[in-house]
């Protein structure tokens, strides 16, 4: 191995043989080959497809929801409200959920009851994390800035000009269970 | 989760940022060493 590394550094630190051209293009194709590999890598882990391998019955339960079908055409995956859009918040999300892949090697929730049994605690993580970080994953859809109150409900309008606008709550705390099914309730704030 | 983990966390995800643009660069540089070990500097 130390040979290998020792031949690898030789051969990076003597000049080349080849014209500039050659190496700048091979180095310009091999930096856009890899980028798009490992960006079609990621995208990959944020299909449902993907999702359902382990939630299968919560990707269900979408299909039933107005983020999945609604009169605008618009469609959130599970991706979009549960992996962060920014590059760098979307890696640390990933590098994260790697020790998913030992729950899914575990077995943690790979039957219905054992998805049940779990699922309050799955739920409040996420809404926890949620909370953390303002709901982010909404507000890539959601402004409030472009909110206009006059099609909202007068609850919503009361609650939305107050409490959100002041920063005291933020959208998952009342928008719990919007598009899966709520588990126990029980000893959660508000509920 | 607990601002232990969190921070392990963190750590662990910005540093991978580093990590894969280390590691892209090491697969193209092997792949452009291999391809002109074929051509020009097949008796380098």
């Amino acid at each position: 191995m130390k040979q290998l590394i020792k031949l690898f550094w030789k051969k990076l630190s003597s000049p080349s043989r080849a014209a500039a051209g050659l190496i700048l293009g091979m180095g310009f194709t091999g930096g856009i080959l890899f980028w798009g590999a490992f960006n079609t890598g990621m995208e990959a882990t944020n299909t449902e497809a993907f999702c359902s391998a382990c939630h299968a019955p919560i990707v269900a339960e979408v299909r039933e929801t107005i983020h999945y079908s609604n009169r605008s055409g618009v469609r959130a995956i599970c991706s979009d409200c549960h992996v962060p859009h920014p590059w760098t918040d979307k890696i640390v999300r990933k590098v994260q959920a790697s020790k998913e892949l030992v729950a899914y090697a575990m077995g943690t929730i790979n039957t219905t009851e054992k998805f049940r049994e779990r699922r309050g605690y799955l739920a409040n993580r996420e809404w926890q994390r949620m909370k953390e970080n303002d709901s982010q994953e909404c507000r890539n859809c959601h402004n409030f800035d472009y909110m206009d109150f006059s099609e909202q409900g007068r609850r919503s309008v009361v609650q939305h000009s107050t409490a959100l606008a002041s920063g005291e709550k933020t959208c998952v705390d009342c928008h719990k269970g919007i598009s899966h099914r709520l588990p126990d309730m029980h000893g959660v704030e508000g509920w | 989760m607990s601002t232990l983990e969190s921070i392990f966390w963190h750590i662990i995800g910005y540093a991978a940022m580093p990590a894969i643009f280390i590691f892209g660069f090491i697969a193209v540089a092997a792949g452009a060493l291999w391809i002109l070990s074929l051509g020009p500097d097949r008796d380098a």
